[in-house]
Formats: structure tokens, C-alpha cells, sequence
């Protein structure tokens, strides 16, 4: 077995981070409005989408300059704002409308089906016409290039990989005060898991879901600034691909609780392109030739849904880990 | 004429083509408890939720102390005075005590909800013990205990329970009575009582509603309907 390079396994724990915070999104409205959707993944290239504009506008004339480190803060705020809003208003437009209608769960699913294709056509058009002041043109353009350099301990990696693990320990740490310490927090928890008896105390259970609509998109807009960093390209259509790997985090944290989500979405995000990048380093070393698999990386996350659903359907959050450790006790002799 | 605190007259109601409730009438007096029974499916739950506005009303009218209320949303219910106990999902499992607690104030100021938590808490001292405890890791008849507390919050003058002793134990249950009965001696509240458990609720009730198929068949003293032998055998399973 050929193990990954110390900067592949950063780049794999950068990753990660920010499909924690995709995952994350994804579970709070799926508990919340209990319908899936498909759209999270195109909402975080939004977010990339956002950071390439900024760049190409404003931030390509810093480049290399003290200054030009401040897009680390400026590009995730605005996404975290415009994403956000966009959450809050396919919330609002879409969901709420057709919900109190009494469409059904599927009927849900297919309008963020719907939401999601509106969206990435109206990206993809945006990025065509919008005129381009470094690019020449805006729609597929990588920013790795724009990623400030680093090297720690001999290691040559890149600024936003460096910081994203710390931004998505810092949001979920402040989600976490934010949900036991504030009122409106545990109104949130409240409301999540029995809306009718929150009611009846007063709470307005609208304005929870518009929160959480809106911290969702909000922290899928964080999560793709930092990513178009990472990706290949800035491509509106990336988002169907990214959406699996949110759902297979999601469903590995057991889609009914947000902490299950952030440790669901690293764990995916982080052992997608690992498990991916040593079987083909095996694989080459093996048969002698290059073997390229990278391009069925998302087979991983496909993976992990099938089994999660086969043999845990309540994901790492519903396990009975007493059971597991008292069988593994009993078949192991111990005890 | 006598004001009572609830009035209903002619209430016709149920959920959407279901009708369950016909034409009940009847009054409540204040600092009275109304214990309402009656076999299994006879309309005794749909009655609460409909006065507390969880069940459509078709016709009649509920007037409390003096208004008319019939078609307000349970939120507004609670505003002015009104409390329902559901029968189950009465507290968030997932929430701590301490935390359900906050929740019963929210719509307070900080000042006021403290001084409310405070005088909840030394009316039922076992929840202090419990603050840091999650809802779900309490006994039920702790549960039925802290979802009173949650009820008390807010200082309501009239509280209706749906069968608050459903699925607990003989002795936690007779427990549980005794602070419904504490609720109309010491806190001055006025209650109706929906319950399984005849025998218990009719002794402690002033007054009692025996509904059968959706219809009240006895109204009047709850002394009374216990020492109906006739009635208490056919729909209660007393002897």
C-alpha cells in the first residue's frame, strides 16, 4: 500500500472540513423541513462562484500583497450573506409555499430537483455574459492559482488549506453556543424536534426554519469560497457531483442530528480522496503503469450511502455503541 | 346569573369529514375540577383539543369568562389564559429540564421568567434536582411533573390535562392526582380533566362529563356519577 503525500492527506483534511460544514447545512434543513435538498450542493458553488468574482473585480490587482489575504475573510462573509439569502428565499418561495399546500415529501424533493436546475442555469448564464476584468471570461476558471502559498514543517501547502479546517472547527463551535446557550437556540432544538408543542409556548416556529434556512445556506456559501481554492474549476454544474458526497456524509451522521453531520461529512470528505489517491498509488506501483482513478472518486461516497443504509440506516448517531462494545467484548473474550 | 370560567354550548366538532363531538353543552365553575370520562373512543380527547383549538370547531361556541373565543388559534388561547396538556409529546425529550423550563417562558421577559421559574420550581422541589437531566432520561411520572411546570409558567387560569396519568405506575399515578388536586386547592386554578382512570378522577372532581360516542350522557356531580352503579358499569368498568 502506497500511502498519500503529507500535503495530499492536508488537502484531504481541507476537504473534509468544508463537506462537514456542507453536511451540516444539509441535515438543519432536512430537520427543519424534513425534505432533502438537492440543491445544497450548487448553493456551495455559489459560494465559489462569489470568491471568483470578488477575484476577478477587485482582488487579482493585490495579488501578492499583504492586502490580498484579507479575501480569506471578505469572499466567505459575502458568501456566507448572498448564499444564505438564497437558502432563505428557495425556503421561502418554494418550500413553505408548496409545503402548506400538502405536498408531499417527494413532491418537495423534486422542487429542490427543480430549485437546483434553475440555479445552475442561472449561474452558468451569469458567468457567460457577466463581463470579466482579469479572466477575459469568468465560467470555468481555476483558482489555485490565487491561493496564497505556505509551507509548514517543510510542508508546501496552500493558505486556504491551512484555514479551512479552523473555520469549520470555529462555526461549529459557535453553532453549538449559539444552540445551548442562546434562547433562540434551544428554540431552534425546540422547535426541530416537536414544532406543534413549541406553538403552543409561543415560539414562532416560522422564523426558527427561515434561521436555519438561512444559516444553512450561509455556511454552504463559507464552505464553497474556501473550496473554489481546492477545485479544479469553478463550474456551475459541479454542484450534482459535490451533492453526492454531501449526502453521503449526511446520512453517515444519521440526518437527525448536527453533530452526526460534521463528523458524517469529514469523515467522507477526508476518506474520499485519500481511499481514492492509495489505491491508485497501489494500483500503479502494483501493475508497473500509471493507473488514473481519481475521476471515480465520488464511487467512495456512493459506497458509504449503500452500506450506511444496509447495515446502519440510522448512520454513527444511531448506533447502539453499547451493544457493539458489549458484543465486541463478548466475541473478543474480554470481560 | 352565575359567570362561570368556561361555557360551551352546542359544540359540534372533530378533524376535517371526521365529526366526533355533538352538540356538547355544559359549564365550568372557577376553582372547579370538571373531570370528563368515558370509554376508549367517546370523543373525551377530541372535546380538549377542541376548546384548546386543535380540532375544528363546526358550530357552537365556547365563551371564557365572558368572550367569546371559540375560533382562536391555540396560541392565542394560551395568551389569555388557557392551558392543554397533551396527552404524550407533552415535554422535548431532547431538551434538559432547565431547558424545557426556559422554553414554558419564552415569550417573558428575562425578570418575570425568573421569578416564575422560581416559584414553579418550589412548587415541584424534584425538578431542581433534575435541571442539568435531559426530558427523556426522566420517569414519566417525573415527565407528567415537569410538563405541569412547563404549564404553570405562564399562569394559566384554566388548564386542561388529557389523560395525564396514562401509562404510569398505581402509586405514581395516585401521586400525580394529588398535585391536580394541588393545582385547584393551593394554586387556585380551574381544571378539566380528561381521563382513563375513572375511579381516581371522579373522586377528586367537582363536577363530571360522561361522554359516550362523541355525546355527553351525564352531567352533574362527580360524587354522583360514582355512586351510579348503572352507568358506572356499562361505561366505566367500575362495580
Amino acid at each position: 500500500m502506497v500511502l498519500p503525500s503529507p500535503e495530499f492527506t492536508i488537502y484531504s483534511i481541507a476537504y473534509g472540513s468544508s463537506l462537514a460544514l456542507l453536511c451540516l447545512g444539509l441535515t438543519l434543513t432536512y430537520m427543519t423541513a424534513k425534505v432533502p435538498n438537492f440543491a445544497h450542493g450548487t448553493l456551495a458553488i455559489l459560494g465559489s462562484a462569489i470568491t471568483l468574482i470578488l477575484i476577478d473585480r477587485v482582488y487579482y490587482q493585490f495579488k501578492g500583497e499583504p492586502l490580498y489575504y484579507s479575501i480569506y475573510i471578505v469572499a466567505p462573509l459575502v458568501a456566507f450573506l448572498i448564499v444564505g439569502l438564497t437558502a432563505l428565499i428557495q425556503y421561502l418561495l418554494i418550500l413553505k409555499p408548496l409545503a402548506k399546500r400538502g405536498v408531499g415529501v417527494i413532491g418537495l424533493m423534486i422542487a429542490t430537483l427543480a430549485f437546483d436546475v434553475i440555479l445552475v442555469n442561472m449561474l452558468t448564464m451569469a458567468l457567460y455574459l457577466a463581463p470579466s476584468a482579469y479572466f477575459g471570461k469568468l465560467i470555468g476558471q481555476s483558482l489555485k492559482g490565487f491561493d496564497a502559498g505556505i509551507s509548514i514543517l517543510g510542508v508546501v501547502t496552500t493558505f486556504s488549506r491551512i484555514v479551512m479546517p479552523f473555520v469549520a472547527v470555529a462555526l461549529a463551535i459557535t453553532l453549538h453556543l449559539f444552540l445551548t446557550r442562546t434562547k433562540f437556540g434551544i428554540a431552534m432544538r425546540a422547535s426541530i424536534e416537536n414544532p406543534s408543542l413549541a406553538r403552543t409556548l409561543g415560539i414562532d416556529v416560522d422564523k426558527v426554519y427561515m434561521v436555519s434556512w438561512f444559516l444553512a445556506g450561509g455556511l454552504a456559501g463559507v464552505s464553497g469560497s474556501f473550496l473554489s481554492f481546492i477545485i479544479e474549476s469553478v463550474k456551475p454544474a459541479a454542484g450534482s457531483l459535490v451533492i453526492v458526497s454531501i449526502f453521503a456524509g449526511s446520512i453517515l451522521g444519521g440526518l437527525g442530528s448536527i453533530y452526526g453531520a460534521l463528523i458524517g461529512g469529514f469523515l467522507v470528505g477526508f476518506m474520499e480522496p485519500m481511499t481514492t489517491i492509495t489505491l491508485q498509488n497501489t494500483l500503479t506501483a502494483l501493475l508497473g503503469k500509471a493507473v488514473i482513478i481519481t475521476q471515480y472518486q465520488r464511487l467512495f461516497s456512493l459506497l458509504v450511502v449503500i452500506v450506511v443504509l444496509l447495515l446502519a440506516p440510522q448512520g454513527l448517531t444511531g448506533l447502539n455503541y453499547r451493544g457493539i462494545i458489549g458484543r465486541a467484548r463478548r466475541v473478543g473474550g474480554v470481560g | 346569573m352565575v359567570e362561570y370560567m368556561l361555557s360551551v354550548s352546542n359544540l359540534n366538532a372533530g378533524y376535517g369529514k371526521f365529526h366526533i363531538v355533538f352538540d356538547a353543552s355544559f359549564n365550568v365553575a372557577e376553582r372547579e375540577i370538571l373531570t370528563v370520562v368515558g370509554p376508549n373512543g367517546s370523543g373525551k380527547s377530541t372535546l380538549l383539543k377542541a376548546l384548546f383549538g386543535l380540532a375544528t370547531i363546526y358550530s357552537g361556541s365556547v365563551i371564557f369568562k365572558g368572550s367569546n373565543i371559540t375560533g382562536y388559534p391555540p396560541h392565542v388561547k394560551a395568551r389569555i389564559g388557557l392551558a392543554y396538556l397533551p396527552q404524550t409529546d407533552n415535554v422535548f425529550a431532547e431538551l434538559s429540564v432547565r431547558e424545557n423550563i426556559i422554553m414554558a417562558s419564552y415569550t417573558l421577559d428575562e425578570n418575570e421568567a425568573r421569578d416564575r421559574i422560581e416559584e414553579v420550581l418550589s412548587v415541584y422541589p424534584i425538578l431542581k434536582q433534575r435541571l442539568d437531566y435531559k426530558a427523556k432520561s426522566l420517569s414519566g411520572g417525573e415527565r407528567q411533573i415537569l410538563a405541569l411546570a412547563m404549564t404553570l409558567i405562564r399562569r394559566p387560569e384554566l388548564i386542561m390535562l388529557d389523560e395525564p396519568t396514562a401509562n404510569l405506575a398505581p402509586l405514581i399515578a395516585r401521586d400525580l392526582i394529588k398535585k391536580i388536586v394541588q393545582l385547584r386547592d393551593e394554586l387556585k386554578k380551574t381544571v378539566i380533566l380528561v381521563e382513563q382512570n375513572a375511579r381516581a378522577a371522579l373522586e377528586v372532581g367537582d363536577k363530571a362529563l360522561l361522554m359516550v360516542s362523541g355525546k355527553i350522557a351525564y352531567e352533574g356531580p362527580a360524587g354522583a356519577l360514582l355512586k351510579d352503579v348503572e352507568l358506572g358499569k356499562r361505561y366505566l368498568g367500575l362495580r
